[in-house]
This record gives structure tokens, C-alpha cells and sequence, in this order.
């Protein structure tokens, strides 16, 4: 394997690639700084920063880094935003127990020298929005930050000694690496010729952040081979092009992270439900390792992709040793076979003049949670006071990704009105509780897909000393009921749409002066 | 820094930098890892535990089980009936059966899933009230009842006759976790010979008296040190790694690591107390308030660890900083199965003042008096006795905060602000007022002692034996020691939390800078009398301590402060003083998707006199953010005594988007009277009135209440 640059140093790589940045740089390097407070990314204390860009240390395999330049909190000492991140720190009282601190000074770091700095409280907010903090109440570290981002050059970026890359516009190649322990194809072919002599033994990784929540891979899956394609070219692609009848295509390749996603005009030209949906998926670290395509094979329907596909008739593409086939979006988790990679997705180029089209989501902490969310996205065509081709997809509301072609029918069956509206969503939000109620189907036990690309959410095997936690569903602290989630997608199709069309809002008359 | 300064924090320097050592990040040599094994039943008899297959497995060094414990096998800061490792009968899924130390992390935890575990199932009690009927299964063999108080003064039924107007209330409060960002952390060596525990803690003391008990081992023999932590709250009061770590170091001679899994962490580590309160309060047509009843039902879960005294300071403040004609105040605490129930900030006075502050708003609807009026008509005087039934000799400096809150900016712009409201949204105000005893109460509260020292190297070294936690506390008392020095800032060190040191007891309950603060002062007054003593005019103030120390050697002054305390109306209570505030709280409710935002938050606050402004306003935002976690989003689920969220993925606490925009904290600092500082703690009182202020601005913008915390967005779309 190759090396890596820890702060400046060369360093030799892992003794085992799948061990994960956070153990190699605690535990062999004594870079202490780096703090473990959840092991699967939830938290941010574990934050790095890899060319520049937030990362998430616990979810990302040592191999994934092989070649890239780390940075710790121990290497801020000299780097000039560094610094004057610290001394903001230390005089607005941004430090307490000072546990998440470390993580806190990198993901403000790499949100501060990058190419869009945060300067208003709300994209602080959101550049800080990975990390946990127990002690502060967030007020002094978001006004550190602040002070900071308000002294910024107004045009140009901060200058460190260490500039992030620019954010890559295709993965940056790592040597490819034929370590059993943890390939590292250098092409598709490759890859997709380790997948057929590896069989079920093969472990398809793109970003990590799902596969690795569950714990380090040699941990969770000691028998399988992981076959790293975050970093194929192929895979790393946006780009127009014409595929199967003239029919114009945006092909986002399913390595393309969340933060590509949400930062590339043609995604939100063609498909801005899906760079919303990209924007608001959990902080930057999860979003600069975070794929579409391993958002989609998890079949999760919580997963944000799906809806903001779905309302697109896009289509997945696998591809395998004989070559590439296409199939509904929804239907990739079923319909891929033993030896395919979900190699792009593809998103017809459909321009219409009076277009709406967005993601939504609601639940507690605004449904940026992975419990107790409805996900919402709609798309349609809008002429005059009606609706045309309605497209309205729901996630999070039972065993699969649901369009709600009652509700899409009764909005385009005529003119579009408050009334209208609310009984598209009485009929949008009966299907939630139809789908949530699936007898035997606990609320969040949630039945996936057997394939092997699929994330760990499944497979989830708790260390065996936590043998108390075994058994219990990864996600298991739903509060909510079927009928909630049909009342809150309800809502969410009268709030949305009544507001997108600049209807006055139905029902329970508002106290508030409008 | 001069004192009432916001001096920089000491430590933040180290923390900045990365090179603090967090228990978790210590490495001793050649150390082994520990794993506990967990019961996974959380009631059930033990019916054996074989070892050979986890002996068996690679790297493993040592199993240990009950019939290893060379002392007595259990720990608890009041009664120590939770075991070391279980011998005969599991109370809650988690409690430890046995210990593995193996040569790695991987093989101590492989290992663990290789100890057999014999375990016959016993009945489940998981409703508190049901545990108290006779049929019940018992937790303890004694029975579940746990703690029982009984507090008041006059009769309450006539002070029902003699009101116009009565209010009740009953409502559950939710289970919630410290999430600290460290978990449960610590390191175990030989140092010379001696056992040494180097864990997150509260206070070092405590934890050697209950590794010397468990190791039959004496005081002497046992050292324990507190580096500073990543957060605790309370979480770290009760024993965790501390005495699996001193057992495998004892027995196989070899230093030894445990840090707790997250999600070990969430699911078995002691919660906050879920409370099911009943209130009824009585006032007059003119606001007097003529009675109050209060029946509180705690869930104390397996062990006691400090339910009764959560319990106590629940009944202590269950009236609200106000004067009642009568009064009548009963608690239990009960044993379930449900996990482990034990301190956390407020120490189980949010959960009551959730209560009696949104009675209190409702009866000011119904009165048509203003709510802080109604609470500025019943505030004690000098003189006035508790609700709880102790006079209240200083009073409680309430009025103060009121008036701050009355004429702060989000009362004065209510009316605008909340018509602002966007279509489908409602904006509502609450306001609510605490009270929260510091210190320790009466009969438990045992002072402090400080050590201030001119050192052989020429400088000023104040020892205490208090940890800091992420308070801030070291700070503030190099800030007292500058001040009684009359030397610079950079002359002064501290060191803290170690077993030899001083016993200044525990970093609780918004003690450390009242009573260690003080014991720091006094002890630096002393040392430079000595010092000056010493000199005899040989040098000027301020001295040197560099050319001090040449002329006098080293001088060592160690200080007890014991703070005047009230008479004990029962173990624990009344306080020394107690911490007044007033939180104004708007918020805004989607109605078509229940979500609440909290958009503006006032918390005004008499800290007393002020040691460090930016420290208490820090101390005041992190537990406002900790309150509208209890209030919006926290509960730790337990489902058939099984933890259902353990996991920062599903146990949601407040991230940066959570906390209002607009959070102001507002001093209003006047001296307490209860110490020669003239200060008041201030580290938990911010957690205390947040759910009773967003219930009443509910209140304000839905018209209706809520009975169950926190308040989930189901809740308020359910009708």
C-alpha cells in the first residue's frame, strides 16, 4: 500500500488497510487530538480533514486514504486559519469539556477555506452541522467561527499553507492496490473481474459512511473482501449525453458524492430535488465521502436519493462483466444480479417551462435525523392554474420509496386549488399509513433487499461483548406512529404546495395575521 | 485576570491544541484491554458463568467473575448494593457478569462473547406504580420501594377552601441521557508499587472509597486521579470503569484500558430520573397562592446510587421559589428494571419545576394576572418559609431576575414578534422561573479543602481536589487566587483531582465555586499572611514568589471552608442558598408538520457575585441547550427493560441548527449572602426551567398543554 501525509509527515501505511483512519492515527500515531465519540459518524469528534475536506475518521478506512493528505488538529498548530480559528475559539469561550473541539476547529476549517465559506449564522450552521457539542450550547462556537468568517477576504478564500484541492471534479485516483484485505481496483474492468472470482465474499464500498457504522470492516465483515470503487474515474463523472432513443440523459456516476451532488449546476438544473436532497444530507464530513450510489444500493428507504430520484423516472444503471443494462431506480436494490455494479444513474433531460420541482423533509431536528423522518419530493408542470405531470415520491414511510399516484392524479385533475391540494394529500398521506401499517412490520424495522452491494444497516453484528445490544433493529428509537407519518406527510403536501403556488393555506384558520 | 474579568480559560490552550490527554486517550504501557460481559435480561438469576472458552481464546490474559472480588462486591455513593460482578441476580440488561482483560482491544471484546452465561428469567417490573402493589416482583428482597419523603407545612385542604381558583396537572417527564462526548473512560497501573486509577470522575475521593471497598484494599494503597473530561453532568458521579480497571491491574499486576463503547455507554449508563408528578395548586382571586399538593412517583431503576437524594431536592423545590398559605410534598422512588437511574444537572428539579411553572402560568390565565406578576406576588422574604416547610433565611433573590425578564427585549416586542408568524406557523411566549439550592444540602454538604502553596520553584501552586469537567472551574479559581495573591496571572498554577490532594470533594451540584471558590480564597489569604509573616518586611507586596521562595522556602497552607448551613429538615435539604432565574422562551410550531422551533430564548440569571462573566454565560448555554433536549427531543426508550436507543443516530440530542439564533443570557448580580464571596452556583439552574417555559409558550401559541416530555412533534399534531 501506499504512504500517507499525516500533518506534513510521511507515514507508513496501515498494517491492514481496513483499519480505520481513526484507530491508525490514535493508536499507532498517538495523535491523541482526534477524538472517538460515537464510532459511526455521528458526532464529528473524529474529524479530519483529507486534501482539504472534512472527513469523518471513524467511517473511513485507512486503504481510502493511501496517498491523500491528512490533516489533524495537531497539525492546525501553524496554519494560519488554524490559528485564528483557536484564538476565536479561546476568546469567545467556544471551549468547555473541549471534547468535540478538535473536530469543531476541522470541520470549521474546511468549510472556511473552502471555495464557498459560510458567512451568514445559518450556513455556519450548517458547515458545523456534523458535529455534537454537550457542553456549549453551540453559541460560543458558532460566534468563534463567526469572527472568524466576518474577517475573511470578501473574494477570495483563506489562504493556508496546505490548500484544500479544489473540490474534485472526478475522484482523485488512489494507486490502485491489490491487498486481499482491501482492493483497490484501478478500473471498472477490474473491479467488476474482482467481483466475479470474489463472488459473495466481495464487499462493495464507496464512501463507507453506511458501511462503516456498524464498526471497522475487519470487525464487521472479517470474511469479505472489500472492493474500494469510490475513486473510479468511471464512476466519478456528471455529464450530459444522449442514451437510447435521442433521449438526453444527465449521467451521474454513482460515486459522485453528496457534496458534488449538491454544488454541480447541471445536478440542479436537471435535477434540483436531487441537489436538495444532496444539501441536507447530515454535515459535510458525511457529505465529502457520501455517494449516490451508496446511498442507493443501501435500500434504505430513509435513504434521501430515492425520492428525489423517483420523481424523475431515472434509471439505474448496472453494469457487469457482459456489459450494461438500465433499470427503474427504485427497482435497483432487486433487480441488480451477482457480479453488477450500480455503476450511474441516469436522469432524463426533461425542460419544461413551468417546472416545480423540490425535496422536503420533516421530523424532529427537522428530519436531518435518520429516525422518525418523512422525506417529500415533488415534481410537476405548471400551466396556468393547473397541474401536468404530477410526480410526488415519499421515503421514510414504510418498506419502500412510494409514489403517490392517487394524490399525483387528483392534482392534475383539474384546476389547482387549496381544496384540491388537501385532498392530494389526504390521499398521499393515507398511503404513508397504508405503507407504515404493513402487518408484522415493525415501524422501523425496515425489510431490505438481499444484495450485495447493500449497506450494513442490515447486517448490523454488534461487537459480541455488547451481546445485551444484539437483537435489537439498528435503528430502533422510533417514537412515531403510521399515523403520524401520514399527518406529517400531509401537511407537508399542503405546506408545500400551497406555498409554491402562492395558494392561501386550507383547514385549521392560523391565528397569525397573514 | 482580576476577578468579575472573563478571563481566558486556563485550559483551553491544551484543549485548542490536541495535547490534553482525555482519560480516554491515555496509553500505558503494555496495557491490557478490558471488556465487561453484560447481562443482556435485565432481571434474571444467575445461574453460572463458565470462562474456559474465553480463557481459551488468543491474547486473552484474565476472566474475572464475582468469586475474583477480594472485598465486597458492590459499589454505590450511598449504599453500595450494585455488583462489581453479579453473583446471584441480574437487576437491568447490562449489569456486569463478569471482566475480560486480553493483550488487544479485538481480543478482550471476542473473548467476552465467549463467557457462558447461565440465566434463569425472572418478571419484569417496568411501571413504577405497579411495582408498589403487593403482587409485584421484587427488584430488592427488601422491596421496591427505593426512598419515600414527605415535606410541607400547614394544612393543604384548608388552603384548597381558601382559594379561588385551583389548578392541577399531571405529566411524565423523559429519561434522559448526559451524552457526554467522552464516554466512560479510564486507565489502571503500578505506580511504584501502588494502584493507580486514572478515569473520567467526579470527584476522586468517592471513587477510592468504593476501589478500596470492592478490593479490600486501604486508602493508602489506592490512588485516583481525574484528568479532565469530556463532559460528565452527573453521568460520572457513579462508578463505571473505575473498579473493573483497579481489579484486573490487582490481580494480573498489569496496567489496563477500558473506554466504553457509544452505544454500551447509552444503553447502560446511569440516566436521568423519569418522573410522573401530580400538581395541585390553590390562589386567591387577588394571586396569593393558598396551597399546594405534589405527589412525585421517580422511576429509580435497579440500584439506589443517588435516587434518594434526587428525589429529596425534587420535593425540596417542588414549590417553586414562592411563599404557599399550606403545603403538602410526598415523593417515592421506586425500583424497576429500567436501566439505572442516578445524577444529572438539576438533580431532579427540572423535572418538578416543569410542573409548577406552567401551573403557575395557568393559573395567571385564569386569575388574569400577569404570569411574572403572579410569581413576583408569592416571592419569599427573608424569613418566609418553603414550600418544603425550612424557612427560607435569606430569602430568594427572585425579584431582581423578574424584573430583568419583565423589561428584557422579547417581552417588550411580544406582541410584534409573534404576529409575525409565517402562514401555517404559530409563535407562542413562555416565560418561567427556578430556583436551584448550591452545594451540597444540609447534613451532606462537608466543605472543602484547598491547599495554596509558595513552591520551591518560585511560583504560587493551588491544589484542589474537585475535578473540572468542562465548568470552567480551574479558571475561575486561579482567578480567586490572583485576586488573594495580589500576583500575576501567569504566576499562579493549578493542580486538581488527584487523591493525594486535598479532599474538596465532589464537582456537583453547583458547588465548586461557591464552596471550593471559597476554600481557595481563604487558603491563598492564609499563604500570604505566611508568606508575609515569613518575610517579615524583607520584600513589598505584591511578592515575587521567585525571590519570595529564596528567602523563605517553601510554605504549604491547607485551608478547610465549611459553609454555614441550615438546620436538616431531612438528609440533604434546604441548601445553603439558592440560584434564582427567569427565562422568556419564544418559539414558533409548524402546524401542519408539529415541528417546534425554539427561535429566541432569554435566560435571566443572578449568579451572585461574578468570579468570570463569559464563564457563567457559558455554563448558562450549554445547559439551556441540555433543557430543550428534555424539553423537545430526549428520552432514552426502555422497552421490556431493554434500552431501545443507544445510539447518537437515534437518542437525539440538540445540534448547532437547535439552539435559538437570538440566546441571550442576562446577569443580574447581586451578592449571596450565604458565603464570604457572595457568590451562587450557577451550572445547573439554566437546565431547570427550559421545558416549563416551552410548555407555556405552547401554551401561547396552540392554546393547549402537553402532559408528556419532551414534546414530539406527534404530540402536538395529535389532537
Amino acid at each position: 500500500m501506499t504512504e500517507l501525509t499525516v500533518n506534513g509527515a510521511r507515514l507508513a501505511p496501515a498494517s491492514d488497510p481496513r483499519t480505520t483512519l481513526l484507530e491508525l492515527l490514535r493508536e499507532r500515531e498517538g495523535l491523541t487530538g482526534t477524538k472517538d465519540g460515537c464510532g459511526e459518524g455521528e458526532c464529528g469528534a473524529c474529524t479530519v480533514l483529507v486534501d482539504g475536506h472534512a472527513r469523518i475518521a471513524c467511517l473511513t478506512p485507512a486503504g481510502m486514504v493511501a496517498g491523500r493528505r491528512v490533516t489533524t488538529v495537531e497539525g492546525l498548530r501553524g496554519d494560519p486559519l488554524g490559528e485564528r480559528l483557536m484564538d476565536a475559539f479561546r476568546r469567545h469561550g467556544a471551549v468547555q469539556c473541549g471534547f468535540c473541539t478538535p473536530g469543531m476547529l476541522l470541520a470549521a476549517h474546511a468549510g472556511l477555506a473552502g471555495a464557498r465559506p459560510p458567512r451568514r449564522r445559518e450556513e455556519i450552521v450548517d458547515a458545523l452541522r456534523g458535529n455534537l457539542c454537550r457542553c456549549t450550547g453551540y453559541a460560543g462556537i458558532t460566534g468563534a467561527v463567526a469572527d472568524v468568517a466576518g474577517r475573511l477576504p470578501e473574494a477570495a478564500p483563506a489562504t493556508a499553507p496546505e490548500p484544500p484541492a479544489p473540490a474534485p471534479a472526478r475522484p482523485v485516483e488512489t494507486p490502485a492496490s491489490a491487498d486481499p484485505r482491501f482492493l483497490v481496483p484501478g478500473s471498472l474492468g477490474e473491479a467488476l473481474g474482482a467481483l466475479a472470482r470474489l463472488g459473495d465474499r466481495a464487499l462493495v464500498l464507496a464512501g463507507g459512511t453506511n458501511l462503516l457504522v456498524t464498526g471497522p470492516l475487519e470487525d464487521t465483515h472479517p470474511d469479505a473482501t472489500p472492493v474500494w470503487i469510490g475513486n473510479l474515474a468511471e464512476l466519478g463523472t456528471i455529464e450530459l449525453g444522449t442514451i437510447e432513443q435521442c433521449t438526453r440523459r444527465l449521467r451521474i456516476g454513482a460515486a459522485v458524492t453528496w457534496a458534488r451532488l449538491a454544488e454541480d449546476p447541471l445536478v440542479a438544473a436537471v435535477a434540483p430535488a436531487l441537489a436538495e436532497a444532496a444539501a441536507r444530507v447530515g454535515g459535510p464530513q458525511i457529505r465529502s465521502a457520501g455517494t449516490l450510489g451508496g446511498n442507493l444500493m443501501s435500500a434504505d428507504p430513509g435513504a434521501d436519493g430515492g425520492p428525489a430520484l423517483a420523481v424523475h423516472d431515472a434509471s439505474a444503471e448496472l453494469t457487469g462483466t457482459g456489459g450494461s443494462r438500465l433499470v427503474p431506480v427504485l427497482e435497483v436494490g432487486t433487480a441488480s444480479r451477482p457480479g453488477e455494479l450500480l455503476t450511474a444513474v441516469h436522469v432524463p433531460v426533461n425542460p419544461v417551462a413551468g417546472r416545480i420541482e423540490f425535496f422536503v423533509k420533516a421530523g424532529p431536528r427537522h428530519g436531518r435525523a435518520t429516525i422518525d423522518k418523512v422525506t417529500f419530493a415533488f415534481r410537476a408542470e405548471r400551466v396556468g392554474d393547473r397541474l401536468s405531470d404530477v410526480r410526488i415520491a415519499l421515503g421514510a414511510v414504510g418498506p419502500a420509496v412510494l409514489r403517490a399516484t392517487r394524490a399525483e392524479h387528483i392534482l392534475t385533475d383539474g384546476t389547482v386549488d387549496p381544496e384540491r391540494i388537501v385532498a392530494a394529500a389526504d390521499a398521499a398521506g393515507a398511503l404513508a399509513v397504508r405503507s407504515r401499517s404493513v402487518p408484522g412490520t415493525p415501524d422501523t424495522a425496515l425489510a431490505l433487499p438481499e444484495n450485495s452491494q447493500r449497506n450494513a444497516l442490515a447486517l448490523r453484528q454488534d461487537m459480541p461483548h455488547s451481546a445485551a445490544l444484539s437483537g435489537a433493529a439498528l435503528v430502533d428509537g422510533s417514537r412515531t406512529t403510521a399515523a403520524h407519518s401520514g399527518r406529517v406527510v400531509r401537511g407537508l403536501v399542503i405546506r408545500e404546495l400551497c406555498g409554491r403556488l402562492g395558494l392561501p393555506l386550507p383547514g385549521r384558520p392560523s391565528g397569525a395575521v397573514h | 485576570m482580576p476577578l468579575g474579568e472573563s478571563a481566558p480559560r486556563i485550559d483551553a490552550d491544551a484543549k485548542l491544541r490536541g495535547s490534553h490527554r482525555y482519560p480516554s486517550d491515555l496509553r500505558p504501557d503494555r496495557a491490557l484491554w478490558v471488556a465487561p460481559v453484560r447481562a443482556p435480561h435485565p432481571h434474571a438469576v444467575l445461574t453460572g458463568v463458565g470462562t474456559a472458552a474465553a480463557l481459551a481464546a488468543p491474547d486473552v490474559v484474565a476472566v474475572f467473575t464475582s468469586a475474583d472480588i477480594p472485598g465486597h462486591n458492590g459499589f454505590g455513593l450511598i449504599e453500595p448494593d450494585q455488583p462489581v460482578l453479579c453473583d446471584a441476580v441480574v437487576r437491568c440488561a447490562g449489569d456486569t457478569v463478569a471482566v475480560v482483560a486480553a493483550e488487544s482491544r479485538r481480543a478482550a471484546r471476542r473473548a467476552a462473547a465467549l463467557v457462558e452465561v447461565g440465566y434463569r428469567p425472572l418478571p419484569l417490573v417496568t411501571d413504577p406504580e405497579a411495582a408498589l402493589r403487593p403482587d409485584a416482583p421484587l427488584v430488592h428482597p427488601e422491596g421496591n420501594l427505593c426512598a419515600a419523603v414527605r415535606l410541607g407545612h400547614g394544612d393543604v385542604e384548608r388552603g384548597f377552601a381558601e382559594a379561588d381558583q385551583v389548578v392541577a396537572y399531571e405529566y411524565r417527564t423523559g429519561r434522559q441521557e448526559h451524552a457526554f462526548l467522552e464516554t466512560e473512560a479510564g486507565v489502571s497501573y503500578l505506580e511504584e508499587g501502588r494502584l493507580t486509577v486514572c478515569a473520567g470522575g467526579q470527584n476522586p475521593f468517592a471513587d477510592r472509597r468504593q476501589i478500596c471497598a470492592a478490593l479490600d484494599l486501604p486508602p493508602e494503597a489506592v490512588r485516583v486521579i481525574h484528568p479532565m473530561a469530556g463532559g460528565a453532568f452527573g453521568g460520572k458521579e457513579d462508578i463505571s470503569v473505575q473498579i473493573l480497571l483497579a481489579l484486573v491491574t490487582r490481580l494480573t499486576g498489569r496496567a489496563a484500558r477500558l473506554t466504553l463503547d457509544r452505544a454500551e455507554s447509552m444503553a447502560f449508563g446511569v440516566k436521568r430520573h423519569p418522573f410522573r408528578v401530580a400538581y395541585r395548586v390553590g390562589a386567591t382571586a387577588d394571586g396569593e397562592l393558598t396551597a399546594l399538593d405534589v405527589r412525585i412517583t421517580a422511576d429509580a431503576g435497579a440500584y439506589q446510587t443517588l435516587s434518594p437524594g434526587v428525589l429529596g431536592l425534587a420535593a425540596e423545590h417542588a414549590g417553586g421559589p414562592y411563599r404557599y398559605r399550606h403545603a403538602r410534598i410526598s415523593g417515592r422512588a421506586v425500583y424497576t428494571n429500567n436501566g439505572n437511574h442516578g445524577a444529572f444537572r438539576g438533580f431532579g428539579n427540572p423535572q418538578v419545576t416543569t410542573g409548577i411553572e406552567q401551573v403557575l402560568d395557568e393559573l395567571a390565565a385564569r386569575l388574569g394576572l400577569d404570569p411574572l406578576e403572579l410569581r413576583r406576588r408569592n416571592a419569599p422574604r427573608p424569613g418566609s418559609i418553603a414550600a418544603a416547610g425550612f424557612p427560607l433565611a435569606h430569602g430568594v433573590a427572585l425579584p431582581g431576575v423578574i424584573d430583568s425578564a419583565a423589561s428584557g427585549r422579547l417581552l417588550r416586542e411580544r406582541a410584534s414578534w409573534t404576529r409575525a408568524a409565517a402562514p401555517g406557523k404559530r409563535r407562542g411566549v413562555g416565560v418561567a422561573c427556578a430556583w436551584q439550592g448550591f452545594g451540597l444540602g444540609a447534613g451532606v454538604e462537608p466543605g472543602a479543602e484547598a491547599w495554596a502553596e509558595l513552591t520551591e520553584a518560585g511560583g504560587w501552586l493551588v491544589s484542589v481536589g474537585c475535578p473540572d469537567l468542562g465548568e470552567g472551574n480551574l479558571t475561575a479559581f486561579a482567578q480567586l487566587a490572583v485576586e488573594a495573591l495580589g500576583c500575576r496571572t501567569e504566576d499562579v498554577r493549578l493542580a486538581e483531582a488527584d487523591s493525594d490532594g486535598p479532599d474538596s470533594d465532589s464537582s456537583n451540584a453547583s458547588r465548586t465555586v461557591f464552596v471550593v471558590g471559597n476554600a481557595v480564597a481563604q487558603a491563598c489569604v492564609k499563604l500570604r499572611e505566611a508568606v508575609r509573616r515569613a518575610l517579615s518586611g524583607a520584600l513589598e507586596e505584591p511578592f515575587d514568589p521567585v525571590e519570595a521562595v529564596k528567602l523563605t522556602g517553601p510554605l504549604r497552607v491547607a485551608h478547610r471552608y465549611r459553609p454555614e448551613m441550615p438546620a436538616a429538615l431531612e438528609v440533604g435539604l434546604p441548601h445553603a442558598g439558592y440560584t434564582p432565574a427567569a427565562m422568556v422562551l419564544g418559539l414558533e410550531v409548524d402546524e401542519l408538520t408539529g415541528e417546534i422551533d425554539v427561535l429566541r430564548l432569554e435566560h435571566h440569571l443572578d449568579p451572585g457575585r461574578v468570579i468570570n462573566p463569559a464563564g457563567v454565560r457559558a455554563q448558562s448555554e450549554g445547559a439551556i441547550a441540555q433543557g430543550l433536549g428534555f424539553a423537545l427531543l430526549e428520552d432514552a426508550l426502555v422497552r421490556d427493560g431493554r434500552a431501545a436507543n443507544h445510539r447518537f443516530a437515534d437518542y437525539l440530542i440538540p445540534t448547532a441548527a437547535e439552539l435559538p439564533a437570538d440566546l441571550e443570557t442576562v446577569l443580574v448580580s447581586t451578592p449571596d449572602p450565604s458565603n464570604p464571596l457572595g457568590v451562587r452556583g450557577i451550572a445547573e439552574i439554566g437546565v431547570t426551567p427550559v421545558a416549563a417555559a416551552v410548555g407555556n409558550a405552547l401554551r401561547d401559541a396552540l392554546g393547549r398543554r402537553f402532559d408528556r416530555f419532551p414534546i414530539t412533534p406527534e404530540a402536538v399534531l395529535d389532537d
